[in-house]
Parts: structure tokens; C-alpha cells; sequence
């Protein structure tokens, strides 16, 4: 039953775009760790400015559309103009702090011979060094744009830092003009070697704004500084025609370069005429003006860290291990066979499997057909080349791309072409619906019978992020498992309708929702008989209504739970609930494996997924929900979840209040990334040698022994 | 071995498995197909089972014949079908059609464009084919489950434009009829006319299914309660509800418990279809067929008070592969023989025949079948054909006794008889027609109308029913265990018992002139 404090939303609920900030306050905690390198900190600045840069391309939109069209609260109470409001307090918080570690952090990289100088800063030989190569390098890239009656003004560039203007002839009427900061050349300009292995860089902005005379010659610049400009950048991608999706995909990302501007970045003191003038022409209101006391687009030190060659200044790298139940087979298809269920987690292990994998099958002649989910592919992706190469050896390849990946559609669109051209099936999905599900499937023959091999996880096929981003998954040859995903494949591809039931597996926006709302409920149910209930969910958001509310139900019935939500996280905890612990982690990987865990009444069940607990991996992308079902891959899941919820270095819980507190007794030992880095890389290690395995010599422990 | 003995199909060649199969059902509301293997055994896995909505059986119920619209889809959704083939390098699926385009009056255009656009051949699947093809694979299944042997069970097959309703005691079909009760069909006619699914009841009831099971041996004071073995879509999902699972697979038969499915009824006669279909995340579709499922099973239940309920997996595409295994195997016997003599004895019995000589003469026509059988050609299936022809020949006595063969043929030619198809039917009609009296002439139109080949076979079969039947005229089974020889061109019947066997004697030779024409061999009774 319901209990009655259920109805006061803002006692059960967090914010979800609050929350959001929250969580890159977390990212930008680790910047200011003193014990992590320091370019990796400088990582975080740069991780904590491109989020920020995303998150006022799509939520602040959102909520400012909302805010202007029914303003309708959300669960936590919220209505989207008051949200707009904190919001604004938060990121003003956040930037502030950012400036701040990164003037100590840039202080702490001139020390170790990485300085970064303003021009005025530059000795005579450097800036007349600076100016040769203005000349050369970055003047005849740049097209300045007036603004007077005969030009109207221009289509800013979302993201790119601009130089306004205002420029007065020597005869002839003053006027406004623009200069694109152009992101195809290097931000930081080395300009010189101030100690032995060290470097002196300028920022290219500056060295545009220093030489700004040369490209308005003969006259005087009464003002000028620079700025950049965010745009609204979500794209509704529900009323597209399918058919025609990828067309309508690329004239809406043309449309999108025209979409109103969300925010307004300066440095800090701009506030004259020009700024005015500017303000008014984008039509952007004070609240959406932020001036920063630190450097524009911080994401770009990105390219500063690539340019500093200081292995001393990063974390040592952690080489993703081989994995253990591949070694000794020759091919992948004789491991998936004869181990029926083989774990991979990235980065720990290596991705390379996924690649030999679909390599393997292109040459293979006893192959039929692949089909495989792409979402999110890297440039150059191996997985889009075999898949072309496999096409091109005749296979049938079925390639379901997800065009409407945020961010990453242009990317897509060039692939999508690419796979079309090899002959490969290419489809979109299915209309007004993501597909963010990670499914790979193999058909082969092998003598009389027809076998299939699945590969399902919780990230993308991209070999470049399963280098950073933590994600699980298996390979396994299980027949129900794969006739499940075939099924599934075959709504993907629109040859069939959904209605095949999926006998193990659970898919939204189908029945995942029912699946988890049953397997949440039945541990309320074995709590309500006596026996203990037993949650642990590991994701990267938790933010729909229904399964918060569910939660809390589940938390009152006094079911154990666990929650290890690396971002948003809309659950507040109530004080009296002392079973339910909420943690996130941020670490150098980003952790995205998505990870449930039911207690069963003792006879625990482990699932994986690509979904969240948000409404729009439940009711508006289709996702799949997977169970694992061999006793290794319980073991290892157990011990990821153990090495997280045992976590002191990098695990932070969320408190009624909303904030994230670290442990007490931080431990760098219980670095929860780096022991999950050990653990495979001794596996790897004694499958080598070849002697017991390490889950043989040390087993792991229950169920409930997982609890922390 | 005589016929009665080969009750299952015995193979000629060891099993072989099927590699890679696939079944393209079309059916009333949607076109449907399963792409699975069966193991040496006989155990199908499915290896994709994909749907596509396509509701013919509403242009057909309603008006006929397939429209042109659906028709295009229907080419749209098998030319994917065929792209999806390739994927497992199958050529030639089975495809068949069940009640919606059996029905349509354009069935022939149906086919004729599947064959030219898509290079698939349809096969149009009578009732009494259908219902074989699914009872058969139930039968397997209930033995490898151990639940054949002396099975008593009323078996409902609740599709989209037919009800089935199967009875089978001491496992053997007994009873099968085909009722126009479909879902979509009821859906469609009582919506119509505005009637509440309920009106189902009332047409439930005029087929008077209780009366017709006694009369097959359903003893209603029997403490031999029959089990209700329930097929079809509508009976997975109440299955899926009751047992918090996803329905039962095709390899698979599931114990219901009668209580909680008695509630589970309670619930859905109550109104709360709707409510269960969205927490079974259901389709409309098989929402209607669990609404009128429910109704149905409601009936059995209470009416027959079953024993135990039991849920089969099967559907027609995993019977339908089955099928394709079975003729793969290329079986000696026909695996349908033993129930559809059960059903040709129960249908005799019903009549009034005489019991004994029908078996008599039956097992007659196999023997002599089997002495010719490697020296003459014969039509397909000729051993079930004379069974079913030796059974029957006589029920015609029930009308009147006077043109016994004449009456015998009528009703063979309209009654459902499992096992056999349209075609076949005709020919066992009319060997019964020919047992006795004149031998076919120009003056019979439903002999005349046949195609030549059929018009052999019926003589073929005829006079070999002649031949049985006047070596038991005496009705008193002289020649049962007789032997027959062969020398030269005479063929001799040696009665085992010495006795005064005057009267086959005559009989042969009033009867046996059509057997000499069509084999050219003399008839000798010793």
C-alpha cells in the first residue's frame, strides 16, 4: 500500500536538471582532487565545460520552451522558470569554482614548464614571432563579417568562440563586425620553449584580438572581446517521415545552426555598447548571459593536454586486459561455443574481441548473416569496416543505425551511407523511436545445423569510447537468448510487428517497464513474507517517476537496496530510510554499465541492460533488458558491484539534502575502477599461466554478502 | 501387419534432421513465419518467429474474397519474408494458407501473384488438413511427454476463423468437427450485428457438442473424466498469466491449475480482458481471441467437467514444421492411419454399421492392396484411402438399405473426415459408391466429372472394396486370416478354416468382374 507521505512530491523527488549539475559538480570535484595528476584534472575542467556546453544545448532549451509553454511542474514540485533560476545560480557556482582550479591548475602546470601567456605577457622576440604567425598560419583562414545595412547579421556558429567588434573607418560610417575563432586550427599556440621540454602557449583568441588592425585596416576599433554563443541544439525527431529519415535528419541539422541562442558567454567586465548591441540582435535575455572570469570553451583543453608530452602529469595507463575465456581458441566461435556464455567488460578488457569477432564472420564462408546495432560509432570505426568488408563477401549484413544520436548525427548519416554503398542492409530504426540497444547476432551454419552468436551489452560499438567508458556484456550462443534477440531484430527491421513474445529477454518500449516494475515488486513481496528483499542497481540515471515511486515503496517495505547512479539521480532519500543507499562514481572511466541485481528470495538474478531508469529509455527508445545466466558471469558481475559498493576513493553518497558526500576513511586500496582493472588483468594473468583460475582460488562470496 | 497394428508411422530411411526449415502462415489477421530447425529426434527449435498484421480475414469474412489492398500487402509483407530467408540460405518455404484465404472466392489470383512476384508457392490448406497437421503435432508432443497412452481428452483449437473441437479417448481421435466460431469471425458478425461476445454461447450450444461426444463414447457418469487440452493463442497467454511466464513454446505442454484458471475465467468473463491484455502486453488482436478464448473454455470446463486443463504451445507454423520433418522422413505408413480409423469406427458405430465386417472388409482391401502394390501403380495415400473406404462402405444402411452405396457415398462426400483432403474424400465416396451394384458409367456425373488419373484410382480402389466386401458377405469374417497367392494371372483367396465358403464364391463372382477389368487377374476362392 501506498503510505500517505508518497503524495508530497518534493520530499521524494529530486530535480532532474538540478540533479544533472550536481553531477558535473562531481566531475568537477575531481578536477579539484589533489591526489589525481594533473592533467587528468584538467581533464575534468574540460569534461565539466563540454557537459555544460551540452546541457544548455538540450535541457536549458528544453525548460526554457517549457518555462514558455505551460510551465508545468515536475515531480520534484519544480516548475521549469524556477528551475531556470536555480539552474542559472548553480552553473554560476560552478563556473566560478571551475576558474578557480583552473588558474591553480594552470599555476601548478607553469611550475612543471606549461604556462600559458596572455600576449601582453610575451617578450619582444615572442610577439613579433606571435604576429609571423598570424600572418601565416591563421590569416588566411579567417573571414570577417560586417554588420551594417547592406550585410545583415550573420549565422553564428553554436560552441565556436567569436571576436565582436566595433570598427570605425576612417571614412564612412562606423559598423559591427564578426571574426570566427576557427576551431579547425590549434587553440593553444605554442609559441615558445621557456625551460628544456616545457612550453609557452597563447591563446589563439588573443593572438586574433592582437592583430585584429590587420584585418580592418585604416580605421580604429572602439570595442572589442570576445564570446560565444550556445544554441537550442535538441532536435524533436518524433514527427520525422522514416522513410525519408535521412533526409529529414540532414535538413534539420542544417535548420538547427539557425535555432535561437540559449546562452551568452563573455569574460567577465564586458558590458558596453557592443554588449548591448549583441545582446539585443541574439534576443537573449540578461538570465541567459553568463561572464566568466576564466578562459572560453574549456572543453578545448583537450587539445592543450595533447600537446603537453608529460607522462608524469597522467595517470599511469591501465592496458585493457585480454579476456581470459577467449585464450586458446582459435576462433571466437569456438570460445562462445564451448563456454555457451563468455563476460566482456570494457575498458578492463580489451574491446578487440567484438572487432576479431565480426572480422572472423566477414571471411568466414559458413556465415549468413550479421545484424548489429549501431548507435554511436567511432571515426574510422573497425566495427562499420568489417561489417562493409562482410557486405562485400556477400553476407547478409543488417546494420539498424541510429541516425538520431545526439550530437553524433552527421557522423551517422556518413556511415549509414558508407555500410548502404557495400551492400549492407541499412535501417533506421524504427520512427519516433531511438534505438539504443546494443545487439550484435551472427547466423552460421555448422554441418546440418544453423547456429547464432549474440553479443549483447550495455555500451556502443565504439572502439574509441569502450577505451573510457566502462560497459559490460556477453557473448553467448544460447538459443532462447538469440531467437529473443532475432525476434527483436525483426521489429527493428520492420519485418515484423512487436507481439512475438520474448522468452527471456525484455525490451521497451514493449514490456521492459512491466519487467522492472515486476522485479522490484517481488521483492517487496518476499520482504512482505518474511524472507529479505534485495536490490543493487547500477545505471547511469534514475529519474523516472513511476520507478522512484516504486522505489520508495520497495525502500519503506524494507527491501536492501543499493543505488549506484553515476548521474542524474531524481530519488531523494528520506532520512527514516536507512536501507536504501544511493552512490555515485566518478572516476577516469566514465561509468556507464548498467547493472541490476535482484535478491530472487536468495536464488539471485543478475540482468544487464542498455536502459536507464529515466521514462525515456523505458517508454521512448527501444532497449533491451538481457539476463545473465551462466554462474562465471554472476561471479563476475558480483565482483564489480562488490569492488563499487566497498568503494572509499571515488564513490560519493547522496544524502536527503541532495549533496554528495565522500567516505570518511578514503582509501585509494578500494578504488573501485583500478580493483576491477586488477581483477581481469589477473585473470588474464592465470588464464597465462595457465594455473586455477582466480575465482576458483578465492570464491566469490553470497549474495548478501555483496552487501556493504 | 495389417492396418490396425501399424498405428504409427514407420520409417523407411533413419531420421534426418532439418537443417534449416521455414513455414509462412497466412492467416486471418496476420502473416506469420517461423524459421526453425528439427533435430534427428523430431524436437523443433524455432529460430525466429516473425508477424506482420494483415487482416484478410476481415475482407473475407465479411465480403468474400481478398481485396486488392491486402493483396498488395500481402505481395509487400512476403517479398520482406524472402529477404529474410536469406539470411538462413532457405529457398523454398513451405506456405500455406489456413481459413481466411481457404475461404476467399480469389484465392487463385492470391496465388497466382505470390507465385509470379514473389517465386513462392502457396498451398491452400483445407480445414480438415489443418486440424491433421496440428493434432498430429500435438500427438508427438503429448508422447514425448508421456500423456498419449490412453489419453481422454476434449481438445478445443480456438483459431481466428475456426473452432476445432477435437475428442480423443484411449488416445485416439474419436470426434472432429470444424465450427465457424473463429474470433475474428465472431468479432466481425457479432459486432455487426451488435451482440455481446457472449452471444458466442448460443452457437456454442445449437452444435450440441455434448450430445455428439456421447454419442462417440463420452459416458457422462464416467469416473474417466476427460483432461481439456487447450491450443491456441488465446490458451498460451492465459497460460502466460496463470503461470507469471511467457506463454508456453512450441516444444512445450503446460499443467494448469483448474482453480486458478477457473478465476483467471471469473476475471475475463468479468470484463477485464482489457486490464489483463496490457499487464500480457498483448496485441488487440490476441486480445479478442482471449476475450472469446475465455468464453470457450469457460464452456469445456463446465460443461465436461475436465479432469485437468492442459496448455499445448503448439501453433500451426511449429506443426506445420513438424509436418515438413514428417514428409521428409518419407514414412511407410501414413502416421494419421490409427486415428482415422478410430474416427471411420466411431463414425460407423454412429450409423449403425455392423462393426465386424466393416473391419473385415477393411482388412481385406489392405491385403489385397499389399499383393498388388508392387506390381501396379496406386494413388498416393491408397492404404488410408481403402481403410477409411472399407469402414464406411456401409454406412449408407443408415438411411436406407436399398442404394446402401449410393447413401454411403453422400455422406462420406459431406461429412469432416481428419486426415484426408477434399480430393481424397471424393475418392473414398466414391469407392464406397462402386463397393456394390453398377460399376461406374457415363450416366454418373461424379464420376465422369473426375480428372483421368482420378477416375483410376476410384476404380483401382472400388474393385478391391468389391473384392473385400464379397468375401465377407456373410458378415461372418470367414476370410479374415485368409491367405492370397498369386500365380500367374489368377489370384487365390484361401480361406483358413474349412468351411462352405459357396457364398464369397458367388458374391466374388457377381463383384469381382470390375477387379479382373482393372488388373486383369482372375479371382479364385479355395
Amino acid at each position: 500500500m501506498p503510505s500517505r507521505r508518497i503524495s508530497y512530491n518534493r520530499r521524494l523527488f529530486f530535480s532532474r536538471d538540478l540533479s544533472w549539475l550536481d553531477f558535473n559538480r562531481r566531475v568537477l570535484d575531481e578536477a579539484a582532487f589533489e591526489r589525481n595528476p594533473l592533467l587528468e584534472r584538467l581533464k575534468f575542467i574540460a569534461i565539466t565545460s563540454g557537459n555544460l556546453d551540452e546541457f544548455f544545448m538540450v535541457r536549458v532549451a528544453e525548460l526554457n520552451r517549457l518555462a514558455h509553454s505551460g510551465n508545468e511542474a515536475d515531480p520534484s514540485g519544480l516548475r521549469p522558470s524556477e528551475q531556470l533560476v536555480q539552474i542559472r545560480e548553480k552553473v554560476k557556482r560552478l563556473t566560478r569554482m571551475q576558474g578557480q582550479i583552473l588558474d591553480d591548475l594552470l599555476a601548478q602546470l607553469a611550475e612543471k614548464g606549461f604556462m600559458i601567456a596572455h600576449i601582453e605577457e610575451l617578450s619582444r622576440e615572442e610577439r613579433t614571432l606571435s604576429k609571423g604567425i598570424f600572418r601565416n598560419r591563421i590569416l588566411p583562414v579567417l573571414t570577417p563579417m560586417a554588420v551594417d545595412a547592406a550585410h545583415p547579421f550573420p549565422l553564428l556558429n553554436s560552441g565556436a568562440i567569436e571576436i565582436a567588434l566595433w570598427f570605425e573607418p576612417e571614412k564612412g560610417k562606423s559598423c559591427r563586425a564578426f571574426v570566427e575563432v576557427p576551431e579547425l586550427l590549434p587553440r593553444f599556440i605554442n609559441i615558445a620553449s621557456p625551460v628544456p621540454g616545457g612550453k609557452k602557449f597563447i591563446l589563439l583568441e588573443e593572438l586574433i584580438l592582437d592583430n585584429l588592425e590587420t584585418l580592418f585596416p585604416g580605421g580604429r576599433i572602439l570595442e572589442k572581446f570576445p564570446f560565444r554563443i550556445t544554441r537550442d541544439m535538441d532536435l524533436d525527431f518524433d514527427d520525422f517521415d522514416s522513410v525519408n529519415l535521412i533526409q529529414s535528419i540532414g535538413d534539420r541539422l542544417r535548420e538547427r545552426r539557425q535555432r535561437d541562442a540559449i546562452r551568452l558567454e563573455t569574460p567577465s567586465g564586458i558590458s558596453g555598447k557592443l554588449f548591448k548591441w549583441l545582446k539585443k540582435s541574439l534576443r537573449i535575455e540578461d538570465e541567459f548571459c553568463y561572464k566568466d572570469r576564466t578562459m572560453l570553451h574549456c572543453r578545448q583543453l583537450f587539445d592543450l593536454i595533447s600537446q603537453i608530452t608529460a607522462s608524469s602529469l597522467l595517470e599511469k595507463e591501465w592496458t585493457p586486459a585480454a579476456p581470459a575465456e577467449l585464450a586458446g581458441f582459435p576462433t571466437v566461435f569456438d570460445a562462445i561455443k564451448a563456454k555457451e556464455e563468455i563476460f566482456l567488460a570494457f575498458p578492463f578488457q580489451s574491446f578487440s574481441p567484438i572487432v576479431r569477432l565480426l572480422e572472423e564472420a566477414a571471411d568466414d564462408p559458413d556465415v549468413l548473416a550479421i545484424k548489429q546495432t549501431l548507435y554511436r560509432v567511432s571515426g574510422n570505426s573497425p566495427v562499420v569496416k568489417a561489417l562493409q568488408h562482410a557486405a562485400e563477401n556477400g553476407k547478409q549484413v543488417t546494420v539498424v543505425l541510429e541516425l538520431k544520436a545526439r550530437f553524433d548525427e552527421y557522423n551517422n548519416i556518413t556511415w549509414a551511407r558508407k555500410l548502404d554503398r557495400s551492400g549492407a542492409h541499412v535501417v533506421y530504426g524504427i520512427a519516433g523511436l531511438k534505438v539504443h540497444s546494443k545487439m550484435l547476432m551472427i547466423v552460421r551454419r555448422e554441418g546440418e545445423r544453423l547456429n547464432r552468436y549474440i553479443h549483447l551489452g550495455t555500451g556502443n560499438y565504439n572502439d574509441k569510447t569502450a577505451l573510457q567508458y566502462t560497459d559490460c556484456g556477453i557473448l553467448s550462443c544460447d538459443p532462447t537468448l538469440c531467437g529473443d534477440v532475432a525476434n527483436l531484430f525483426n521489429v527493428l527491421t520492420g519485418i515484423s510487428t512487436p507481439g512475438i513474445p520474448l522468452a527471456l529477454t525484455s525490451a521497451a518500449p514493449f514490456n521492459l517497464r512491466t519487467k522492472f516494475e515486476a522485479l522490484v515488486k517481488k521483492e517487496i513481496e518476499h520482504v512482505n513474507s518474511g524472507r529479505p528483499g534485495r536490490i543493487i542497481a547500477k545505471m547511469n540515471s534514475l529519474s523516472d517517476e513511476k520507478m522512484i515511486r516504486l522505489l520508495h515503496l520497495a525502500a519503506d517495505a524494507g527491501v536492501e537496496i543499493d543505488l549506484i547512479v553515476r548521474g542524474i539521480c531524481c530519488y531523494r532519500p528520506l532520512p527514516e530510510q536507512e536501507n536504501i543507499r544511493i552512490y555515485s562514481i566518478v572516476d577516469r572511466f566514465l561509468e556507464h554499465s548498467r547493472i541490476y541485481y535482484f535478491g530472487n528470495g536468495g536464488d539471485g538474478e543478475y540482468y544487464l541492460s542498455s536502459a536507464d531508469w529515466m521514462t525515456r529509455n523505458l517508454d521512448h527508445r527501444v532497449e533491451l533488458l538481457f539476463p545473465v545466466q551462466s554462474e562465471k558471469t554472476k561471479d563476475h558481475l558480483r565482483k564489480l558491484l562488490e569492488f563499487q559498493l566497498d568503494d572509499s576513493y571515488k564513490r560519493r553518497k547522496l544524502t536527503s539534502s541532495g549533496v554528495y558526500i565522500h567516505s570518511k576513511d578514503s582509501d585509494p586500496e578500494k578504488r573501485s575502477q583500478y580493483r576491477s582493472w586488477c581483477y581481469f588483468r589477473e585473470l588474464a594473468r592465470q588464464e597465462l599461466l595457465g594455473s586455477e583460475s582466480l575465482l576458483k582460488r578465492n570464491p566469490p562470496k553470497s549474495d548478501q554478502q555483496v552487501t556493504p | 501387419m495389417d492396418i490396425l497394428i501399424r498405428r504409427k508411422g514407420v520409417r523407411s530411411v533413419p531420421k534426418k534432421a532439418l537443417s534449416a526449415c521455414a513455414v509462412v502462415d497466412i492467416g486471418s489477421h496476420a502473416v506469420r513465419m517461423d524459421i526453425g530447425t528439427v533435430s534427428a529426434s523430431g524436437k523443433l527449435t524455432v529460430l525466429e518467429s516473425l508477424s506482420r498484421p494483415l487482416a484478410i480475414g476481415y475482407d473475407v469474412f465479411r465480403h468474400g474474397s481478398i481485396s486488392s489492398a491486402a493483396l498488395e500487402k500481402l505481395v509487400h509483407t512476403l517479398k520482406l519474408y524472402r529477404e529474410k530467408l536469406r539470411e538462413y540460405d532457405i529457398s523454398r518455404p513451405r506456405m500455406v494458407a489456413t481459413s481466411a484465404l481457404r475461404e476467399a472466392f480469389n484465392q487463385e489470383l492470391a496465388s497466382d501473384r505470390l507465385k509470379n512476384e514473389v517465386d513462392l508457392d502457396l498451398e491452400i490448406l483445407e480445414s480438415t488438413q489443418e486440424i491433421t497437421i496440428v493434432y498430429l503435432a500435438l500427438r508427438e508432443e503429448l508422447e514425448r511427454s508421456g500423456l498419449l497412452n490412453d489419453l481422454h481428452a476434449i481438445i478445443p483449437v480456438l483459431g481466428a476463423g475456426s473452432l476445432f473441437v477435437v475428442y480423443v479417448q484411449n488416445g485416439e481421435m474419436r470426434f472432429c468437427e470444424e465450427l465457424p466460431l473463429g474470433s475474428m469471425r465472431i468479432y466481425d458478425t457479432f459486432g455487426r450485428a451488435q451482440l455481446p461476445p457472449e452471444s458466442l454461447l448460443s452457437t456454442l450450444k445449437s452444435a450440441n457438442i455434448p450430445q455428439r461426444l456421447k454419442e462417440c463414447g463420452l459416458s457422462e457418469s464416467s469416473t474417466d473424466r476427460p483432461k481439456l487440452i487447450l491450443l491456441g493463442v488465446s490458451a498460451r497467454n492465459m497460460a502466460g498469466a496463470l503461470t507469471h511466464d511467457a506463454p508456453p513454446g512450441e516444444n512445450r505442454i503446460v499443467k494448469l491449475d483448474n482453480r486458478k484458471l477457473r478465476q483467471l475465467l471469473d476475471k475475463l468473463l468479468g470484463g477485464s480482458a482489457y486490464t489483463l491484455s496490457n499487464t500480457l502486453d498483448i496485441t488487440p488482436a490476441d486480445r479478442a481471441d482471449l476475450e472469446l478464448g475465455s468464453h470457450v473454455v469457460d464452456y469445456f470446463l463446465r460443461k465436461f467437467n475436465c479432469s485437468e486443463t492442459l496448455v499445448s504451445g503448439i501453433t500451426t507454423r511449429s506443426a506445420l514444421m513438424a509436418d515438413s520433418f514428417r514428409r521428409e522422413q518419407k514414412l511407410r505408413h501414413d502416421p494419421f492411419t490409427a486415428d482415422l480409423i478410430s474416427l471411420c469406427r466411431t463414425i460407423g458405430r454412429k450409423y449403425g454399421c455392423d462393426a465386424n465386417h466393416a473391419q473385415s472388409v477393411a482388412l481385406m482391401a489392405d491385403k489385397i492392396y499389399r499383393k498388388l502394390k508392387n506390381n501396379f501403380t496406386f494413388p498416393p495415400r491408397s492404404e488410408l484411402l481403402l481403410a477409411a473406404a472399407g469402414f464406411l462402405h456401409d454406412i449408407g444402411r443408415f438411411v436406407d438399405v436399398r442404394r446402401h452405396n449410393r447413401h454411403s457415398a453422400y455422406l462420406i462426400s459431406n461429412m469432416q473426415l481428419p486426415g484426408l483432403t477434399l480430393a481424397e474424400r471424393e475418392i473414398v465416396a466414391l469407392a464406397a459408391r462402386y463397393h456394390r451394384k453398377s460399376p461406374p458409367r457415363e450416366s454418373h456425373p461424379e464420376y465422369m466429372l473426375l480428372p483421368a488419373e482420378t477416375k483410376v484410382a476410384v476404380l483401382k480402389l472400388a474393385a478391391i472394396l468389391r473384392v473385400a466386401d464379397a468375401l465377407d458377405s456373410g458378415h461372418d469374417g470367414k476370410f479374415s486370416h485368409a491367405k492370397i497367392t498369386r500365380e500367374g494371372d489368377t489370384l487365390f483367396f484361401l480361406a483358413e478354416n474349412d468351411g462352405n465358403v459357396e457364398g464369397e464364391r458367388f458374391s466374388l463372382e457377381n463383384k469381382g468382374e470390375l477387379f479382373t477389368q482393372v488388373f486383369g487377374l482372375k479371382l479364385k476362392v479355395e
